[in-house]
């Protein structure tokens, strides 16, 4: 009796902290007029919760910018939606989840350029929402680039 | 006794480990791990302002436009200016088609002593590594470094001591055509506990030959922390 007691007292309390996440519904046009430029990219994963929490979806890279300057956009999405996702972000505290990213930029000789768009920057990506990470290559000779991010409490 | 003994080595450890004092260098451009102030600006705020500007200054169509048409005017004063007998060093040549950036004044409308150094350096830093423009410290806005070198040093002429051959001369100093001014202000909100602190950057470069703007952006950063219950 006990025993019923307090499964149905954890079950009670997971659906309520299930219930307690706003997660983001989106809407947006089905057909797309922009031609995005999107690249093959190669992922190099030490971290098997953020891969699985915000799934990395597309890179949209191009140089058409006005100046011929390199412009990188990632989309990703926080996919922590669904009945255990939310109960158990909200149990640790992580809706909107925090993630740190940081781009750095390389020349046409390969060589890292130091510039202050390589910064460790946080942002916060409530779950089933979209989010952009953005760079613009400091110089026209940067032609590749390193994307890095990982969680952040 | 070995009670007594084992409680004392536990204080000797916690006096010990409380007493110590780190110190170690981070990287300065990590914003994730920079301490951060409760009611003033912090360093990471700084680089999370400047990397945001800097992305949108080089990507922006309106700035690249006016870029584009600067080259087109400049290589065209150039050739005038070289049929009319002027000299010109072989670096001017070269870098004639890029506009001559100064760092005008940041309005600080914040109450707090801010060093907008710690922007402009960096903004201006990103132009002219990127190649778009050049740069002067010779004329400079009120609390931008300014650096009256350039000019001084052609007093040497009068030094007998220095060849006067290697002094440079007069009249090859250029003006500058692009400034780059704003303004910062800060706004605080407090609704029991929480704390809300929010600062507003407006930056512009303005073509100082039309008095036009050529590029402009503005982005706000805010930052919330939550009081103790017991007040820290």
């Amino acid at each position: 009796m006990k025993r019923k007691t307090i499964g149905f007292a954890a079950c009670a309390l997971l659906f309520l902290l299930a219930g307690c996440q706003d997660t983001v519904n989106t809407i947006e046009n089905q057909e797309k007029h922009a031609t995005p430029s999107f690249i093959q990219d190669k992922r190099y994963i030490t971290d098997s919760f953020l891969r699985d929490r915000l799934r990395l979806i597309s890179v949209n890279a191009t140089d058409r910018t006005p100046d011929g300057h390199m412009k990188v956009q990632i989309t990703a999405r926080n996919v922590r939606v669904g009945f255990f996702s939310e109960a158990w972000s909200g149990l640790t505290g992580e809706n909107p989840y925090k993630v740190a990213y940081k781009f750095t930029w390389l020349d046409e000789n390969g060589m890292k350029v130091e510039s202050i768009n390589s910064a460790w920057l946080s942002t916060w990506v409530k779950p089933g929402e979209t989010v952009f990470f953005t760079s613009v290559a400091p110089h026209i000779r940067c032609k590749d680039f390193i994307f890095n991010v990982k969680e952040q409490d | 006794m070995k009670t007594s003994y084992f409680l004392s080595a536990i204080c000797a450890a916690a006096l010990l480990t409380g007493c110590a004092t780190e110190s170690g260098y981070v990287d300065s451009s990590d914003t994730t791990i920079a301490v951060k102030n409760k009611d003033r600006m912090s360093s990471s705020d700084w680089v999370v302002i400047c990397n945001e500007m800097a992305n949108r200054m080089m990507a922006d169509p309106n700035f690249s436009e006016y870029l584009q048409a600067y080259k087109i005017d400049a290589q065209k004063d150039l050739e005038s200016l070289t049929a009319a007998g002027e000299k010109f060093s072989t670096l001017e040549k070269i870098r004639f088609s890029r506009p001559l950036l100064m760092l005008s004044e940041i309005k600080n409308n914040t109450g707090e002593h801010i060093d907008t150094k710690l922007m402009t350096e960096r903004l201006s830093s990103a132009l002219f590594n990127s190649q778009k423009v050049r740069v002067t410290n010779i004329v400079a806005g009120a609390g931008q470094h300014q650096d009256n070198t350039a000019a001084e040093i052609r007093d040497l002429k009068q030094d007998s001591n220095f060849r006067k051959s290697s002094v440079a001369k007069k009249k090859r100093i250029n003006a500058p055509t692009l400034a780059l001014q704003g303004v910062i202000v800060k706004q605080t909100a407090q609704s029991g506990r929480s704390n809300e602190l929010s600062y507003f950057f407006s930056l512009t470069l303005t073509d100082l030959v039309s008095g036009e703007g050529v590029w402009k952006s503005t982005k706000e950063i805010k930052r919330q922390h939550k009081q103790g219950v017991f007040g820290w």
